[in-house]
């Protein structure tokens, strides 16, 4: 397993999966560094309510949109890299498990959304740190809801990797995570169907009274998910 | 005439136990199309063996199955004399359809991955750029590659665990006649190395120029497998007939053990030796005969008729 764990690695040197796993994060940590800029009065707020506006605006946009389509979107550049040039074919007939090829596709995308998930609490300490000096910065939660949200996302993880490995075109899995991110935003309004919607799990991860219920329910849907799907890769005709 | 050659030429059962890839009665279903219909396969050590048919006859999905990319749905694949396993795919190399590699990573990173995953040594990456004459693009980006250059990577990458078989998938597609020529040379070059090898094709005279030894498919169905030679002695002769009735000719002939068939110019019959007896008969039965022609049927004559659609 270690083998076909490390051959996965090597293969996201200069990919745009690697590049947008580290760029999103930064990207909207630099939007709100703007919009901090952009509006005085948030100047003139104590440091403890700049890292409120900040955060709680940071962590509800990256659970509800931006975690969801950004790992939609990394899952399909990650699977895309052996739905081209005919390579699905050259692995699997190379007479390594397909259980475990499949397994170390999913680690590797697990690997990206957390290398996402450091840079954003990485980003999120330097940005909230330029605007309020790094005063009162509120260390725990900087450190726990980011990967609060990546252990909510691990249900829709393994979801985007199925699809991203079934269906070459990659509007299917970016239809799928835009579906997903819009009604999660919905769903997440209903203290009742929240729970059978997988996409909801990130945003109820974070700190609150569901925050282990959504966590385990994800944790869960993942194993499920992974096994069924890796199964079906076991015995699927590769055309 | 396709039905005598048919039954002549196709093997009866093959030995699997003893073959490096031994396949029986095999058949692939895709709902409705039914691709492969009964294929036999026998390749033995240290052949190079071409597996020949038109478009779309069967010979990918044939591979794939033995390559383990697809299931059959029915009949028997043993590679090295046993079941198809991982095991078994290990001590293969194979370059199936299209040349493959990760356009963004270079040559050598391309076979990084493949050596890290079948596990050999790093020495042989350098070795295997050396063999297919890409050392000194090693450095570079697939994307930029020609067709020819992924084409000999992607062979590179076959042969990096020095694999006891090789299976090539129409490996000159789309090459131009220096890479055609150098892909030949190498292939011919393999079996020395103790490679055995199975190349798909769609031209006999690529084929010709390599394989010792031939599996001819088309429609899904064996037509032909044995030597190179073998296919050649069945090179007939043969001769025919401009007559006035060609029922009638073929009909006295026939009563007279002599058998004949019908051919655009008149009646063809393969027993040479017989000709001046034919010619005699069919006179003395009033049917008029106003040309024989020597008819030699060439190797790619054998082919296209083996190949016709039943």
């Amino acid at each position: 397993m270690l083998q076909v764990l490390s051959a996965e690695i090597q293969k996201y040197r200069r990919t745009s999966a690697l590049f947008l796993a580290t760029g999103i994060p930064l990207a909207i940590n630099g939007l709100f560094l703007l919009a901090y800029f952009l509006n005085e009065n948030l100047s003139k707020v104590t440091p403890e309510k700049r890292w409120d506006f900040f955060l709680g605006g940071l962590y509800s946009s990256w659970a509800q949109l931006f975690l969801p389509l950004g790992l939609g979107i990394i899952a399909a550049l990650a699977l895309g890299l052996e739905h081209q040039e005919n390579q699905w074919k050259q692995i699997l007939s190379l007479g390594v498990s397909r259980v475990q090829i499949y397994f170390a596709k999913w680690l590797a995308v697990m690997g990206l959304v957390l290398l996402g998930t450091i840079t954003l609490m990485l980003g999120s300490l330097l940005v909230g740190g330029i605007t309020t000096g790094f005063v009162a910065t509120p260390w725990e939660k900087l450190l726990t809801a980011p990967l609060l949200m990546f252990l909510g996302s691990m249900g829709i993880i393994s979801i985007q990797v199925f699809l991203a490995t079934r269906f070459r075109a990659f509007a299917i899995s970016m239809g799928v995570a835009l579906f997903g991110a819009i009604a999660g935003g919905l769903i997440s309004n209903s203290a009742k169907y929240w729970l059978y919607f997988p996409w909801t799990y990130p945003a109820f991860g974070l700190p609150s009274p569901n925050s282990n219920t959504a966590i385990w329910l994800s944790a869960g849907f993942a194993v499920v998910f992974l096994v069924v799907a890796a199964k079906d890769f076991q015995q699927r005709d590769m055309i | 005439m396709q039905a005598i050659l048919t039954s002549q030429m196709i093997q009866t059962e093959p030995r699997l136990s003893h073959n490096i890839i031994g396949v029986r009665h095999l058949e692939k279903r895709f709902g409705q199309v039914h691709a492969v219909k009964d294929i036999n396969l026998s390749i033995e050590r240290g052949q190079i063996y071409g597996f020949l048919g038109p478009n779309g006859a069967g010979k990918t999905t044939t591979i794939r199955m033995i390559l383990g990319l697809i299931r059959p749905t029915k009949g028997e694949i043993r590679i090295f004399g046993e079941a198809l396993s991982g095991k078994s795919l290990r001590r293969i190399g194979s370059l199936v359809e299209s040349p493959s590699a990760y356009g963004h990573l270079t040559g050598r990173e391309n076979l990084e991955v493949i050596r890290t995953l079948r596990q050999t040594p790093k020495s042989r990456v350098a070795e295997v750029l050396e063999l297919v004459g890409l050392t000194d693009a090693a450095n570079r980006v697939v994307r930029n590659y020609s067709l020819g250059m992924k084409g000999r990577l992607s062979l590179a990458a076959a042969l990096l665990h020095e694999p006891e078989l090789l299976i090539l998938d129409e490996p000159t597609n789309g090459l131009d006649p220096q890479g055609i020529r150098e892909i030949r040379d190498l292939i011919r070059g393999l079996p020395a190395l103790g490679i055995t090898v199975l190349v798909s094709s769609h031209l006999l005279s690529e084929v010709e120029q390599i394989a010792t030894h031939l599996g001819i498919v088309s429609a899904g169905k064996m037509r032909f497998e044995g030597s190179l030679e073998g296919l050649r002695s069945k090179h007939q002769a043969s001769l025919l007939i401009q007559v006035s009735d060609v029922a009638q000719a073929i009909a006295i002939l026939g009563f007279n053990q002599i058998e004949a068939q019908a051919h655009p110019m008149g009646i063809q019959i393969f027993a040479m030796q017989q000709a001046a007896r034919a010619n005699r008969l069919l006179i003395e039965a009033g049917i008029e005969v106003s040309q024989l022609t020597t008819h030699n049927q060439s190797l790619e004559d054998l082919f296209l008729e083996m190949t016709k659609e039943a």
